[in-house]
C-alpha cells in the first residue's frame, strides 16, 4: 500500500496543500476563486499543524488496524480492498462523528453543513494525491508503506545509537 | 489548478519555444508551471498586507482555520487592506515614473478635473494628503474595509490626476512608424536587443556606435517596448513576453538592459553567452562591436526567420495625432484594449482575438503595450490598410485620448477600456482610477481580492456611484466574454 510520508525538515508551515487540497477535492469550481464563492465552503481532507519551528502536515494513516472502521455505525467507513485504503462512502454516512472520536490521529473532520465525515482518500481516484503536487517544497511523497516502515526502522536504530554513544552504559532495547 | 494549453499563437514563436525546450532553456513558461499554484493567500487577499512583526497573519479562505490576524483583523479588512497596498505601491510608482517632486502633491487641472469625484469619496478634496493618509491606513490601523477601499480608490483618482498635470499635454508628437517581427532579427548582420527601459542616453551612444561601424550592418531593436529616440520609434521584434525566446533565438549580439530587465533575462544572456550592456558598464561600445564581430563566425544560428516577416504600423503619442484621428469620426464607438502579456494565457490570443471582432461598423479601437504589438504583429494596424486599430505609444497615453474625447464631446463614445493583463502595481492603480473618472474598465486577470465578498461588493458600489464599472474575473477571461463586455 502507497502512503503520504512527510520530509519534516521541508515542511514551511504555509498550509498550500490544505488550500489545494479543499479547491480539488471539495469545490465544484475547481479554482480558488471559484472555491471561495462556494456554499457551503468547500473543506481540506489535510490540515497544517504545528509551531514556527516545526509544522506538519497531518492526514489519514490508513492504519491497518483502523479504529474508525469498527466504530462506524452505518459502515460508511470501509476498506477498499484493491486500494487498501480507508474510504468514507458519503450516502452511508449520517453525521454521527463516531470516527472522528476513534481516529487516534484526529484527522478525520465533522462537515456539519453537508453532513458527512471528512478524511484523505488519498485520491485514490486520481493519477496522484493533489497536495503532493501543490506543495513547493516538495515536503510530501507517496511511499510505499513497507519503504516507509524500512526508513523509520533505519531512524530509530539511528537514534539508539545517538543516544548510547552519548549516555555511556545506558541500554536501549531496540525494538524495531 | 490552472494549466497552460498554448503557450503563444506565433507559430514561429512556438517554434523558437520547441528549440528552446530541446537546448534545455528554462525560459519563462518553465518557471511559471514550476511556480504553480502560486500562493493561495495572496492570490486572495488573505495574507495580511500591514508590516507589523507579529505576523504574518493570514486568514483561512475556508473557514476552518484562523479567522481573524493577531491584531483583530477581520477578512474584510485584511483584503481591503491588501487592495489598498497595492493601489499605493501603483502611486508610488506612477511619482517615480514622472519625476515628480513630494511637495509638488498635484495641480490645478487635477483639482477641477477630479474634484467632483472626490467630493463623492469622502467630501474632501483629493490631495498629497492621500498618500500620506493610505500610509497610515497600512500601518496596523483599525480602518474598516470601507474605508481602506474608499482610500484606494481615492489615491487611484490621485494618481491619475497627477499623471494627467504632469505628463499628458507636454507631449505633441506626430505619428511615428514602427517595423515588429520576427523578420527583423534577418535584415541585419548585428542585432543589438534593448529591454528593461534603459537610459535613452545610453541607446543614444549605442546607435552613433552603429552608425559609425556601418549602419547598414546593425541596428538597435527592442525586444517587446515601444521606445522612441530620436523622434523614431525603435523597430521591435515581438512582444514583452516574448523578450526570452527571442534572445534564445541566437540572433541577438549585445543586449543593452534598463533597470526594469528581469533578472531571468540577464540570466538566460550569460547562459547562452550573450553580452548585457547597461548604463554603469564602462566598456565601449566600439570595443563590444569588435568583439561580437570576431564571435559572428563561432556562432550557430539555427533560427531563420523570413526577412519580409515584418509589418508597419504607427505610433500615436499625445493629444494633437490622436486629436488629428479623431476629426472624422463623429459619434462611432471607441474602445480601449491592451496591457502587457500573461503567461496565464497564450500570448496574443486575447488581442488578435478579441480586436478584429469589435471593428463592425465605424467603431475604432486603441490599443498598447503588448496587445496593441501583437496586432502589429499580425499586420493589422498598416497605415496603407486602414483598418480601425490605433497604437498608442504608452498606457498613460488613454488619458491623452480621454481628454481629446472630452474636448469634443465625445466621452459617451468610449464603448470600455480592457487590460488584457496587469503586470505591475501602476497597471491596477491606473485603471481604478479611469473606473473612478466614470469608465466602464475591465480587466482579464483575477485580482486578489476575492477572498471578500464585502470588498469586492463594496468596489463595484463605489465605482458604481461614480458612475464608471470596474469588471474582474474569478478566471482568466476568455476572448468571448470580453467581447461580449465591450458590446454589452
Amino acid at each position: 500500500m502507497k502512503v503520504i510520508g512527510v520530509h519534516l525538515e521541508r515542511c514551511v508551515g504555509c498550509k498550500t496543500c490544505e488550500i489545494y487540497c479543499a479547491v480539488e477535492r471539495g469545490s465544484n469550481g475547481k479554482t480558488l476563486w471559484k472555491a471561495v464563492q462556494e456554499d457551503p465552503l468547500p473543506q481540506a481532507r489535510v490540515r497544517v499543524e504545528g509551531t514556527n519551528n516545526l509544522s506538519f502536515p497531518w492526514q489519514c494513516r490508513h492504519c491497518l488496524k483502523a479504529p474508525c472502521l469498527d466504530a462506524c455505525l452505518t459502515g460508511a467507513l470501509s476498506r477498499d480492498p484493491k486500494s487498501n485504503l480507508v474510504i468514507v462512502k458519503e450516502d452511508k454516512c449520517i453525521a454521527c462523528w463516531t470516527c472522528t472520536m476513534f481516529c487516534p490521529y484526529g484527522v478525520i473532520y465533522p462537515w456539519p453543513e453537508r453532513k458527512v465525515a471528512l478524511k484523505c482518500d488519498r485520491c485514490a481516484f486520481m493519477e496522484k494525491p493533489v497536495c503532493l503536487d501543490v506543495c513547493p517544497c516538495q515536503a510530501l511523497e507517496l511511499v510505499e508503506l513497507e519503504e516507509l516502515v524500512e526508513a523509520s526502522r533505519q531512524r530509530r536504530k539511528e537514534i539508539i545509537q545517538q543516544i548510547s554513544e552519548h549516555k555511556k552504559g545506558l541500554i536501549i532495547l531496540d525494538l524495531a | 489548478m490552472e494549466t497552460i494549453q498554448l503557450k503563444t499563437v506565433d507559430p514561429l514563436g512556438q517554434e523558437l519555444l520547441k528549440s528552446a525546450g530541446q537546448r534545455g532553456l528554462f525560459l519563462s513558461w518553465d518557471r511559471f508551471e514550476k511556480l504553480q499554484p502560486q500562493d493561495g493567500f495572496l492570490r486572495l487577499g488573505l495574507s495580511c498586507p500591514y508590516g507589523c512583526w507579529h505576523g504574518p497573519c493570514r486568514i483561512d479562505p475556508f473557514g476552518r482555520g484562523p479567522e481573524k490576524g493577531f491584531c483583530g483583523l477581520d477578512r474584510d479588512q485584511m483584503v481591503a487592506a491588501s487592495f489598498l497596498r497595492l493601489t499605493l505601491l501603483g502611486s508610488l510608482a506612477a511619482l517615480s515614473k514622472i519625476g515628480l517632486r513630494w511637495e509638488d502633491g498635484g495641480g490645478k487641472f487635477s483639482r477641477k478635473i477630479f474634484g467632483q469625484a472626490g467630493k463623492k469619496l469622502g467630501g474632501e478634496r483629493i490631495s498629497r494628503n492621500d498618500l500620506n493618509r493610505s500610509i497610515s491606513y497600512l500601518e496596523r490601523s483599525a480602518e474598516p474595509a470601507e474605508t481602506l477601499v474608499n482610500q484606494a480608490i481615492r489615491l487611484a483618482l490621485l494618481t491619475l490626476g497627477l499623471i494627467w498635470d504632469k505628463e499628458m499635454w507636454q507631449e505633441k508628437l506626430k505619428p511615428l512608424p514602427i517595423l515588429a517581427g520576427y523578420g527583423l532579427l534577418a535584415q541585419r548582420e548585428i542585432n543589438i536587443g534593448v529591454s528593461g527601459y534603459p537610459s535613452l542616453k545610453l541607446l543614444k551612444m549605442a546607435a552613433e556606435e552603429i552608425k559609425k561601424s556601418g549602419a547598414e550592418k546593425g541596428q538597435l531593436i527592442s525586444l517587446g517596448e515601444i521606445i522612441i529616440l530620436n523622434e523614431k520609434c525603435l523597430p521591435c521584434v515581438g512582444t514583452s513576453g516574448e523578450t526570452e525566446l527571442i534572445l534564445s533565438s541566437g540572433k541577438i549580439d549585445l543586449l543593452i538592459a534598463g533597470p526594469k530587465i528581469d533578472p531571468a533575462v540577464r540570466e538566460l544572456c550569460q547562459s547562452i553567452s550573450i553580452p548585457v550592456m547597461n548604463s554603469a558598464d564602462r566598456t565601449s561600445f566600439k570595443e563590444i562591436i569588435k568583439k561580437i564581430k570576431d564571435k559572428k563566425t563561432n556562432r550557430s544560428v539555427n533560427f531563420n526567420p523570413p526577412p519580409d516577416l515584418v509589418e508597419e504600423a504607427e505610433v500615436f503619442g499625445g493629444p494633437l495625432a490622436i486629436k488629428d484621428l479623431l476629426r472624422t469620426s463623429s459619434s462611432s464607438p471607441i474602445f480601449f484594449l491592451g496591457g502587457d502579456d500573461h503567461p496565464g494565457q497564450p500570448l496574443g490570443w486575447i488581442p488578435t482575438e478579441v480586436a478584429p471582432n469589435l471593428t463592425d461598423g465605424k467603431a475604432r479601437v486603441f490599443l498598447w503595450g503588448d496587445a496593441g504589438l501583437w496586432m502589429v504583429k499580425k499586420g493589422m494596424l498598416n497605415p496603407q490598410k486602414k483598418w480601425p486599430f490605433h497604437l498608442l505609444d504608452k498606457q498613460s497615453t488613454i488619458l491623452a485620448a480621454l481628454s481629446v474625447l472630452a474636448e469634443g464631446k465625445k466621452i459617451h463614445n468610449i464603448g470600455g477600456i480592457f487590460f488584457i493583463s496587469f503586470k505591475n502595481s501602476f497597471d491596477l492603480t491606473f485603471s481604478l482610477g479611469l473606473a473612478a473618472l466614470g469608465l466602464k474598465v475591465g480587466v482579464a486577470i483575477p485580482l486578489p481580492i476575492w477572498g471578500s465578498e464585502l470588498v469586492r461588493s463594496f468596489i463595484q458600489k463605489r465605482i458604481g456611484e461614480l458612475g464608471g464599472s470596474f469588471t474582474h474575473y474569478d478566471h482568466f477571461a476568455q476572448p468571448e466574454e470580453i467581447i461580449d463586455w465591450f458590446k454589452k
